[in-house]
């Protein structure tokens, strides 16, 4: 079922739902049919999870970390229907980019050479920064086409891609990816401004040392 | 890398590399400081989380920080493990609580620490967090429910990355009958088709609708597509009775009514 679940969770029925939320706090039992006997006495998924953690612990038995596992649905409800001000990151000066990029963690040297594609919009607002293995050179060319797949499924109009793992030669050789992707992108209006690399020292442009 | 053991392997692209993700920090300020996990006195995990869940069951979700919030929701999917180091790298790239609950599962995995105990906890607590906004509005009165409804809304869609729509079926009463996806959008492509909109309304009874859609840039301006699409299904919807009362577009915690700004 947790399969399903990171598959597809709106297909899962309300008494599963429960069944998992009942199973982090009794987790060595079968909750199936407490979740669907709880249901049937609350009257729906949503009554379950609105009634008092007295209401609960009466009904089902539940102590502590049931009962918190409970509620918490409450809460991430009400923070996820909350407005959250906050704007994407303009990412339209150097200055920005880098503070964006040292404030967010990656996986670390141990994770080998990456590429951390940065989808940004019209005025270079950060639509998505996703992450993908540097391809290899047979594949290079679907791998293009999925970032740039990407790119338009975000309607992103500029890209950049940030080296990490990889020392100055490497990313010298990567660079003629990063023209490839260029080209590739041009006909879809599709901008790539830069190609960053993480050394020691900070970040390095590739743009600003005329590589690309 | 913290003590949690066993990383979820990053799912193999079609394309032969590994395809990973990191956030894209909607609720991110460049240059803020990371760690939001609240600076209480260093209890073993296990006294934290019963010491939170505490907190929790007595003042309510609202007066708890988002960190420990998120610290309790990960504790409770890997008891006994220090979830702080997860906690403080999932909200340093996605922002908030909420942020991380709405996160795709892409994005959620190339977080360094991340595992599949945490990666189901958060898409459940997801899921039936909408499903429990949701049913704050089914089959009430919109208008009397409308600030609901904008909670509902905002919280299925305004962390999207992508353009979707739904509609929203009304009965004579401007009850909620249904409340449906349609396809996501795709560059230049309209996805709501007004025949297919009105054929379901047929089918629910439905004699109103609003529509719905979301602009991941975050800011709700209609697009002239967007005035034409509405003007397309109004009109079809009128030669059968169905009025279509609304259009509301969710941007990025602000929202946009075609009603209320004189553009139907």
């Amino acid at each position: 079922m947790r399969a399903r679940l990171l598959a597809d969770p709106a297909a899962l029925a309300d008494y599963e739902l429960l069944e998992m939320l009942l199973f982090l706090g009794i987790p060595r039992r079968d909750t199936k049919p407490l979740a669907k006997a709880t249901i049937n006495r609350f009257g729906s998924l949503a009554a379950v999870l609105s009634a008092t953690p007295r209401t609960l612990h009466e009904a089902t038995g539940l102590r502590g970390a049931g009962i918190g596992a409970i509620k918490l649905v409450e809460a991430a409800a009400a923070r996820l229907g909350a407005a959250e001000a906050r704007e994407r990151p303009l990412l339209n000066r150097w200055d920005r980019l880098t503070a964006y990029l040292d404030g967010t963690p990656d996986a670390g040297p141990e994770a080998g050479q990456r590429f951390r594609m940065l989808f940004l919009d019209n005025r270079n607002r950060l639509l998505a920064d996703e992450a993908t293995a540097r391809p290899a050179a047979a594949d290079e060319a679907a791998w293009r086409r999925e970032v740039m797949r990407r790119a338009l499924e975000l309607h992103a109009t500029a890209l950049l891609l940030i080296h990490t793992g990889g020392d100055r030669d490497a990313a010298e050789t990567a660079v003629e990816t990063t023209m490839r992707l260029r080209e590739a992108g041009r006909l879809l209006a599709i901008t790539v401004h830069d190609h960053l690399l993480r050394e020691s020292t900070g970040w390095t442009s590739l743009r600003r040392e005329g590589l690309l | 890398m913290s003590g949690i053991a066993g990383s979820v392997p990053a799912e193999a692209s079609p394309v032969g590399g590994t395809r990973t993700g990191f956030a894209d920090g909607e609720s991110f300020r460049p240059g803020a400081s990371v760690a939001v996990v609240p600076e209480l006195p260093l209890a073993p995990p296990q006294v934290q989380r019963e010491e939170s869940c505490r907190r929790l069951l007595k003042l309510g979700g609202a007066l708890l920080p988002d960190g420990e919030l998120l610290a309790l929701l990960l504790a409770n999917a890997a008891p006994g493990r220090d979830v702080r180091p997860l906690a403080a790298a999932l909200l340093a790239r996605f922002g908030s609580f909420a942020a991380v609950l709405a996160a795709p599962l892409q994005e959620l995995r190339g977080i360094p620490g991340i595992e599949i105990h945490a990666l189901a906890a958060i898409r459940l607590t997801h899921e039936a967090a909408l499903r429990l906004a949701r049913s704050e509005v089914m089959r009430q009165t919109v208008l009397d429910h409308w600030d609901a409804l904008m909670r509902y809304l905002n919280a299925a869609l305004a962390r999207e990355r992508i353009e979707q729509f739904r509609i929203l079926f009304l009965d004579a009463e401007s009850r909620l009958l249904a409340d449906e996806a349609q396809a996501r959008g795709t560059v230049n492509h309209t996805p709501v088709y007004p025949r297919e909109v009105v054929r379901r309304a047929l089918e629910l009874r439905a004699t109103a609708l609003i529509l719905v859609h979301n602009h991941p840039s975050g800011d709700p301006t209609p697009s002239q597509a967007d005035l034409d699409m509405t003007a397309e299904v109004r009109d079809a919807a009128a030669l059968l009775g169905i009025v279509v009362q609304d259009h509301v577009i969710v941007g990025n915690g602000r929202w946009l009514s075609f009603r209320t700004e004189g553009l139907l």
